[in-house]
């Protein structure tokens, strides 16, 4: 009865918390920083159209690739601004000591800001993949857009989770520059790292997640060539979904149980 | 409490008549920074790439001058993606006379030294830059620790001078600093100080292609720094900054180089003075690495050979000190001018920003 | 005499906003009280007088310095203790004032001696090794004031110097003040809203409101009432002795064994005795009657107030 009661109440404070922090981010600034990010897939792609030396075959494709790629990347900043910053901004703001003075305040307003955090990521990826989509369909038409559209707004809700999970964590542990840690951890695991065609690539975000975009979006005989069959060898649709949702359960543990028992020092940074 | 308490006593003594608050601002800045775990680490580590860098200087020397064509070919598989076609492909012949040998060595220092400065250092100050300017002057915003310099004889340019220094310091710590010490080790390595006539330059090239690095970097940084009083708004802007610019070249450079690639590999299109090389790439039996290369890098060349280039300013400062570093190369005028419109824009949102809460 | 600030006509307007309308003033020797309510301008004010901002029109001098050109100088004579938090994280707080005595031209090591000395005098014990992000309010102050004066300037501009301190920290505090102004001849500028400090350690008084100057005088005149008289306390009923008193002064009666006389001349203590002992009431205690600081200041501030108006 009691721990029904506890829990609810949590799910009422992670709610309240969800809700103050949608409004507080409906501020100016805030959207003005989400149409930039949400504009710039969509930008790059009519200037990489306009921009290209020759116009000539295949290109659509290698379009396709440049939409993953910049959506991918807008997820990822979008990620790295909202959801390093849960806890460091508390933090800096000297508010953690009222969230963490209240039964169940850490877990809430941890959980609270990443469920808004993850929202607006996946809101400015759809919206980034979405233009992208529709200026290449202006410009040079052709391909499945529906089929593209599905397989990378599918892949850019699991990265907002998954990165969201991943900088969370970060943000949990490195209490003081958390936005370097979480730039470093993007260029080291998930540009080099994810890279290198071994079992260290399963332990980060992108390996998992460009096999699952490759297997929806690219032809048979791409799948089939050597490059693609060196990369992943035997990986599977199966294991891919696995990896990642492995990635999220355990990073997004480990990060609200450091919330929840961690010892945060509240003086200004040094 | 003290054992023993003068009370107050007046100071007898002989203050500077010109005060360096610059140089005192620089010096306890480094003090502040020497004690900072994370930046005695990244310093350290930005170290490193000048060990490849190194091995490669000595490889090279020892190419330049032993008659086994080994090291040569060390060199080659080491730096094939830096250095230009032609040189390589007359770095690996078999016989190279001394006005070879010096021609060679400027271009190839040259270039070493520039794709040193403008790969792995550049990466590196950027993340050194980002570890430590975001607080340099949003943390005075915030803690209003700009009065206790505006209420000392420190006036704003003063103010700015330590904070651009401090950055200049550090950064140069991990860029200028280990390409100078490589030139030293070039020249310690040559067979005699002869090989200073054919490289007298160069250390002056290197200064100044690491100051067209270390300014506008230090600019943009202090710029982001004094738009916020949290520094970790100003650290996302400034990584914001660079990768966005970053990402977009690298979509409009792949988009150009890919379709330049299938007109020259699917139809056959290179300018005339290349085409003999496409036939020995298309001739299986007669498969040729060197003219892979030459075509591979003019393809690279062209398909960089675009304004949108100028989306970057990672890639316009990369380019400026490619011209500053290697002869014979025509001076990027846009990218110059991109530097310096970037790097004075910048300026003038720093200097409007820190006499922002005089105003108030 | 030689003025440590004056000032003639000074202006300040933000676009639309009059900050500061003309205001003149000359500070001499001792400790002078600004005061004010908020908004009043003499945060503007001080940012002028250290040539932070430039006046809109007027001129001034501080020490004999022009505050339009001499800036530099003026800094260098001038000891400055903003009211808000300043400082440097991952300073230590004995870095911090050496810090602050290098920026004003003392050679390192002579700057840390005197870190040292002025830290003494501050109170300020082994907690000056901290890094200055853990220390109190009151340890702030104290840092603050540390970093104004270890320059060893000849003018002290103090904004809120007592604010945060417990009340023994406060006394102490302006007993450094009052200690530097009396006995090392300097002279100080206390921007306070705290009327009992000015009170007690302000030789001078300015009342700044809605960027005038309302009042200028010194705190004897401050004090010095409008109608002169004595407050009357006794250990029994006054009523036989305001019954005597009565037939010579106008008398009010305060209570049961309180009065006020409208009357203060030279010989009334003496008669006072006399007709204590005549009607057998013993007097506990005599005051000369004062204007009350609270009373002048919300005087300047409502005179002003409704001029406006």
């Amino acid at each position: 009865m009691n721990r029904d009661i506890r829990s609810r109440s949590l799910a009422t404070a992670i709610l309240a918390t969800a809700r103050f922090e949608f409004e507080r981010s409906l501020s100016a600034g805030r959207l003005s920083v989400m149409a930039c990010l949400a504009l710039f897939p969509p930008c790059i792609t009519l200037i990489s159209i306009l921009g290209q030396a020759a116009s000539v075959g295949q290109f659509e494709q290698a379009v396709d690739v440049f939409i993953a790629v910049t959506c991918y990347i807008v997820c990822v900043l979008a990620s790295l601004i909202w959801s390093t910053t849960v806890v460091t901004a508390e933090l800096e703001g000297k508010t953690w000591a009222y969230s963490a003075s209240r039964p169940g305040g850490r877990i809430a307003i941890a959980i609270g800001k990443y469920l808004v955090s993850c929202f607006w990521t996946a809101i400015v990826t759809t919206l980034a993949i979405t233009a992208s989509l529709m200026v290449r369909s202006v410009l040079i038409g052709g391909g499945n857009e529906l089929q593209t559209w599905l397989v990378l707004v599918s892949a850019g809700v699991a990265a907002t989770v998954a990165y969201g999970s991943v900088f969370l964590l970060l943000g949990a542990i490195f209490q003081r520059r958390a936005m370097v840690a979480a730039i470093v951890y993007g260029l080291l695991f998930e540009g080099i790292i994810a890279a290198i065609p071994a079992v260290i690539s399963n332990l980060t975000v992108r390996y998992p997640l460009t096999y699952l975009v490759f297997r929806g979006l690219l032809p048979d005989n791409i799948l089939k060539s050597d490059f693609f069959t060196t990369f992943y060898s035997d990986y599977g649709i199966l294991n891919a979904i696995i990896a990642l949702a492995g990635i999220i359960l355990i990073t997004f543990s480990v990060a609200i149980a450091l919330i929840r028992y961690r010892e945060f020092i509240t003086s200004d940074e040094a | 409490m003290p054992i023993h308490d003068v009370g107050y006593r007046p100071w007898q003594g002989v203050k500077s008549p010109r005060i360096h608050g610059w140089w005192i601002m620089l010096l306890t800045n480094i003090m502040i920074l020497r004690r900072n775990g994370w930046v005695r680490r990244a310093m350290a580590a930005a170290w490193l790439p000048t060990i490849y860098l190194g091995a490669g200087f000595y490889t090279l020397e020892t190419a330049l001058h032993a008659t086994d064509r080994q090291s040569a070919r060390t060199f080659v598989g080491m730096f094939q993606a830096v250095v230009p076609a032609d040189v390589i492909q007359f770095i690996a012949k078999d016989v190279l006379t001394p006005d070879d040998i010096g021609h060679l060595r400027h271009r190839i220092w040259g270039h070493l030294i520039a794709s040193f400065l403008s790969y792995p250092q550049a990466l590196a100050g950027m993340l050194l830059i980002g570890l430590i300017a975001p607080a340099l002057i949003s943390r005075d915003l915030r803690t209003r620790a700009y009065l206790i310099y505006f209420s000392k004889p420190v006036g704003v340019r003063e103010y700015l001078a330590g904070k651009y220094l401090t950055l200049i310091v550090y950064v140069g710590a991990i860029t200028l600093l280990p390409a100078l010490a490589l030139f030293l080790f070039g020249v310690g390595l040559s067979p005699d100080f002869g090989v200073l006539w054919d490289t007298w330059d160069l250390p002056i090239r290197t200064v100044l292609a690491s100051l067209v690095f270390l300014i506008p970097t230090a600019t943009i940084a202090l710029m982001f720094s004094s738009l916020t009083h949290e520094s970790r708004y100003a650290a996302v802007g400034w990584f914001v900054f660079w990768l966005l610019s970053f990402a977009a070249w690298q979509t409009v450079y792949s988009a150009r180089y890919l379709s330049l690639q299938y007109e020259v590999y699917y139809e056959g299109q290179l300018p005339e003075r290349l085409e003999y090389l496409l036939d020995e790439v298309d001739s299986r039996r007669q498969f040729d690495e060197a003219a892979q290369l030459m075509i591979g890098q003019y393809i690279a060349k062209e398909a960089g050979d675009s304004v949108w280039s100028l989306l970057s300013m990672y890639e316009s400062i990369r380019r400026v000190q490619l011209w500053l570093l290697s002869t014979g190369q025509p001076m990027p005028v846009s990218h110059l001018l991109m530097v310096s419109c970037v790097t004075l824009f910048s300026f003038v949102v720093l200097l409007r920003r820190v006499t922002a809460p005089l105003r108030l | 005499m030689d003025f440590a600030i004056e000032l003639d006509r000074i202006v300040k307007r933000y676009r639309t906003h009059l900050a500061l309308d003309g205001v003149s003033f000359q500070m001499g020797r001792g400790v002078t009280g600004l005061l004010g309510p908020n908004g009043a301008g003499k945060s503007t004010l001080i940012k002028i007088l250290l040539g932070l901002m430039r006046a809109t029109s007027g001129s001034g001098r501080i020490l004999g310095r022009d505050i339009a050109k001499q800036w530099r100088a003026i800094r260098s004579l001038v000891g400055y203790m903003p009211e808000d938090d300043c400082y440097i994280p991952g300073m230590s707080g004995v870095e911090m004032v050496r810090y602050s005595a290098s920026l004003c031209g003392m050679p390192a090591l002579e700057g840390l001696r005197r870190a040292h000395e002025i830290l003494d005098f501050c109170g300020m014990g082994q907690e000056r090794y901290r890094h200055v992000e853990t220390y109190s309010t009151g340890m702030r102050q104290k840092l603050k004031f540390a970093q104004a004066i270890v320059h060893d300037p000849e003018l002290l501009i103090l904004d809120e110097p007592t604010s945060g301190l417990d009340p023994e920290e406060r006394v102490a505090m302006l007993n450094r003040v009052r200690t530097l102004v009396v006995k090392q001849g300097k002279r100080a500028l206390v921007s306070t809203h705290i009327l009992p400090d000015v009170r007690q350690v302000c030789d001078d008084v300015v009342i700044l409101a809605r960027g005038r100057v309302t009042l200028c005088s010194s705190m004897e005149e401050v004090d010095r009432p409008d109608q002169a008289g004595l407050f009357i306390k006794t250990l029994e009923p006054i009523r036989a002795f305001a019954d005597a008193l009565a037939r010579k002064y106008p008398v009010e009666l305060q209570g049961e064994t309180e009065l006020f006389v409208a009357a203060d001349h030279e010989g009334l203590e003496q008669e006072l005795w006399l007709l204590s002992s005549e009607t057998q009431v013993l007097i506990e205690s005599i005051y000369p009657r004062t204007n009350s600081l609270e009373a002048v200041f919300i005087n300047a501030v409502k005179e002003t107030r409704d001029a406006n108006s």
